[in-house]
Parts: structure tokens; C-alpha cells; sequence
């Protein structure tokens, strides 16, 4: 018995806290921040198992743990109300190349992470390319292209006239 | 010219349905597990514990008969002392000889022998009622055991436990 609370309560804790830590917080796969979600899995080993290494333990919290996660899924798909507060909402932070600077400082997101965006899913150079940026659920940015080509960078003009035949 | 739209993966709808169907019979299975291990059919719950007396009220021990192995656990044996008695005798036998490890004992026996066939433990009698001892066990071996407890020159209990992988 006492495993299955453990597990549901873990599941609880890491859940509240990582929706109070914002989207981007996992969502740009550093190193390190690959290196914290395995010190994060670390932590928690200790509380639901403590010295316990039998396989039936070790079923019971993790059928716990994905039966939770399925349990979820399956009230945030008939109640989208309560996946707006598990999972957040998406967010256009780019307005057909215009950004939104004060969405994007709220999120913690820059115009570099946009541009990135836009060059490793489109090959997009320059925002006026993008039609849209959207801050998705999951901390990624998704890229919506410009329709139209965008007018070609000037030329840099001489001051004298440029020739004409 | 009429085209057809045909989608660029087959059709293989029956075989997904039945997959649903599985993973539906899967998700109930997991709610029986869950279900199962909260009310201590797995071990550490309410239904794993019980309370057996002696035929002659020598000794009422509340055990668990449903454990997982390497986890410990806690039972409490009360032991009526035998009238003019200078120490209190108790005796382990069975399987709880030798598939059982006895990790902590409270309180400290006087003195603590053992053969092949039992531990015996001399308590020194206590000055208020009747003497209560708090074994912490750790269960080694996987499968069905015979547990003996018996005071001496009193009746013994005896009952099975089935410890999990």
C-alpha cells in the first residue's frame, strides 16, 4: 500500500514542480540539462523504493506511476480545461516577423531562440520570413513561414548613380 | 480529371482496434494491480496482516502472511509468562530459521542461541504485564514458508507466508 502512495505522491510533486518551472526550464536539452533530469530521476529513487529490491515493488511503481499518467491523459481529453492547467496553452510570440518582445521576456525566450528555430526546421534566415513563431506546450517554438518571398535585402547604393546603359 | 486521394499509409484498422482492445484489457489489468497492492494483497497493506493466539493464550503474535522479499517488516509477539518463571523463553523454528533474517529485536533478549532447527531467545521477564517483543525481519527467499512461534512449555502458533519476488 505504502508504494502505491509513494509513487502517486511523487508523481504529484514532480508535476506541480516542473509546471511551476516553465516551459523552456526542460524543454532546450543542454548537457546540463540532461545531466539535472537524471540527478531529478536520482532523488527520487530513494523515496519510493529506500532499500526495497524486490521486482514487485519495483512493478507497483511504475504501473502506479503510468497508470497516473494514463489516468490524466484520459481526463485532460475529455476536460480540456484541466489540460490547460496541467499541460499550459501555446503562445505566438512572432507577428509576421514582428516579435512580441514582451510575451517572449516572459517566457524566457530570446529572438536568437526563434531565429534557431527557423533555421534548423525551415532554413529560414531572417524573421521577416516567418509568418509565425509559436511558444508550443511543450517549450518547443514552431515555425509558421511567410507566404510570400520576402522583398530581397537592398543593395548597398554608390553615392553616385548607378550606371545605366 | 478525377484523382484519387489514396493515404500514404495502409489501412490497417482491425489490427489497431484489436491493439486498442488490448491496451484497454492492459489498463484494467494495472487497475487491479494498483487496486490490489493498496489493499495488501502484495504485501504491506491491511489485507497481508492478521493476529494469531496460541491454543493455551501462552503467546498472540500479529504477523504478516503476504511479504515481499528483501523488504522488512515488523511483527509483534506478546508472550504471557509462565507462572515462577526467572526468563522468558521464545522460540523461532520453521522456515523462520532460515529464510527469514532477523535484523533487529526490541527489546534485546538476555541471551540468543541457535540450532539447526530453531532460535531461542531468553527475555528477562518485564516488571509491568506481559512481555511484547517488536521483531523487524527481512524476508530472503521467494515462495511459501512455515512459521513456528512458540513460548516455552506453551502451545505453538503456527502459519504460512507467502513472500513475492
Amino acid at each position: 500500500m505504502e508504494s502505491v502512495v509513494r509513487a502517486a505522491l511523487v508523481y504529484v510533486i514532480l508535476l506541480v514542480i516542473l509546471r511551476l518551472a516553465g516551459r523552456r526550464t526542460l524543454a532546450e536539452m543542454t548537457s546540463f540539462d540532461f545531466v539535472l533530469l537524471l540527478v531529478i530521476g536520482e532523488s527520487t529513487q530513494q523515496a519510493l523504493l529506500g532499500d526495497d529490491f524486490s521486482i514487485t515493488t519495483a512493478a507497483i511503481v511504475i504501473v502506479t506511476l503510468v497508470g497516473i499518467d494514463i489516468g490524466l491523459s484520459l481526463i485532460k481529453r475529455d476536460f480540456p480545461a484541466v489540460a490547460r492547467v496541467i499541460d499550459g496553452v501555446p503562445m505566438v510570440v512572432v507577428d509576421h516577423g514582428r516579435p512580441l518582445r514582451d510575451r517572449m521576456r516572459q517566457a524566457r525566450i530570446g529572438v536568437d531562440d526563434v531565429l534557431e528555430a527557423a533555421r534548423s526546421r525551415h532554413g529560414l534566415e531572417r524573421l521577416e520570413e516567418i509568418k509565425f513563431a509559436v511558444l508550443e506546450i511543450s517549450g518547443g517554438i514552431s515555425i509558421v513561414p511567410a507566404d510570400d518571398p520576402p522583398p530581397p535585402e537592398p543593395e548597398p547604393r554608390s553615392k553616385n548613380a548607378a550606371k545605366s546603359r | 480529371m478525377a484523382q484519387t486521394q489514396s493515404p500514404p499509409v495502409p489501412d490497417h484498422m482491425a489490427f489497431q482496434r484489436r491493439s486498442w482492445r488490448i491496451e484497454r484489457a492492459g489498463w484494467i489489468g494495472m487497475a487491479v494491480l494498483v487496486s490490489a497492492a493498496l489493499a495488501g494483497l502484495l504485501g504491506d497493506g491491511p489485507l497481508s496482516r492478521t493476529t494469531l493466539a496460541a491454543t493455551d493464550g501462552s503467546i498472540e503474535a500479529q504477523v504478516s502472511r503476504l511479504d515481499r522479499i528483501t523488504r522488512d517488516i515488523d511483527w509483534t509477539i506478546r508472550v504471557q509468562a509462565a507462572p515462577a518463571a526467572e526468563t522468558i523463553g521464545l522460540q523461532l523454528s520453521g522456515d523462520l530459521r532460515d529464510t527469514i533474517r532477523v535484523e533487529d529485536m526490541v527489546p534485546a533478549p538476555v541471551k540468543a542461541t541457535g540450532s539447526a532447527e530453531r532460535l531461542h531467545f531468553a527475555f528477562a521477564p518485564p516488571p509491568d504485564g506481559a512481555l511484547v517483543v517488536s521483531l523487524r525481519l527481512r524476508p530472503q527467499q521467494v515462495g511459501w514458508h512455515r512459521h513456528t512461534i512458540q513460548r516455552d512449555g506453551g502451545a505453538p502458533v503456527t502459519f504460512t507466508q507467502f513472500v513475492f519476488p
